[in-house]
């Protein structure tokens, strides 16, 4: 697990950081993908969460689910094409878990990738996503990330 | 003012936070010599005055004298946890 002010980013998974989302490879040619801690962090008490649903075809660079906080509303971008085969309807019944567990229990989509593992490789692994993020967070001018009680990181 | 200030650090994001909250309140009601304030950390003002604490996990709560920190509880704080450190530093004040 890389730590950068206190955000965790999981050694496990692949990030982009311009989208600020994760992707999990389920090893069954699928990959869950969610907002980073720094995501969460930055858009604060997520209260609707609506993921796209299963079956619909995304383009790189598009959304997935719209996201609406205390303080933004916006998408979540998929860093590759391909068809979300499930999504996670906790992520809309319950959106605070985008917040308290945006790693394990707040994936958004599953995704099968057009074309395969190769979207999934071209993503930053933990040591590169955390130098990327430590810049992405001085250009925004980023503090720590603060974490609720019982954060499931 | 009372010579005692306990700040509870929350966000609207923790779903625990309004406990600590009631808490506190409940107990600074019995102890008015300790003075209550919240720190929201969505207001940049209260995110700043966190970070400065060093403050990583919420609720958090901290007491303080004129002197400085007395204690700090991390998370949210058993009613009991939160009576006996106003005990301890209400007879102090």
């Amino acid at each position: 697990m890389a730590e950068l002010k206190n955000c965790l980013l999981p050694d496990d998974l692949r990030y982009h950081v311009e989208f600020n989302v994760w992707a999990r490879d389920n090893g069954d040619g699928t990959y869950d993908l969610g907002m980073t801690d720094i995501a969460q962090t930055m858009a604060g008490a997520v209260i609707h969460c609506r993921p796209k649903k299963a079956g619909k075809a995304v383009k790189a660079g598009k959304s997935v689910a719209t996201v609406e906080s205390g303080k933004w509303v916006g998408p979540v971008k998929t860093p590759f094409a391909g068809m979300i085969v499930a999504r996670n309807d906790a992520a809309e019944t319950e959106p605070a878990i985008l917040n308290k567990s945006p790693y394990r229990e707040g994936w958004i989509v599953r995704i099968e990738p057009a074309d395969g593992a190769a979207a999934y490789e071209g993503l930053l692994a933990v040591d590169e996503a955390a130098a990327a993020f430590s810049e992405y967070m001085t250009k925004n001018e980023l503090g720590e990330c603060i974490h609720c009680e019982g954060f499931d990181g | 003012m009372g010579d005692l200030l306990m700040r509870v650090f929350t966000h609207p994001a923790c779903s625990s936070c309004s406990t600590a909250v009631r808490r506190a309140w409940n107990l600074t009601q019995a102890h008015p010599e300790i003075e209550l304030r919240t720190v929201n950390l969505v207001d940049a003002e209260g995110l700043k005055e966190a970070q400065a604490e060093g403050i990583k996990t919420i609720p958090t709560i901290i007491v303080s004298s004129a002197k400085g920190e007395l204690r700090r509880l991390v998370g949210t704080p058993a009613r009991h946890d939160l009576e006996a450190v106003a005990q301890v530093f209400s007879s102090r004040a």
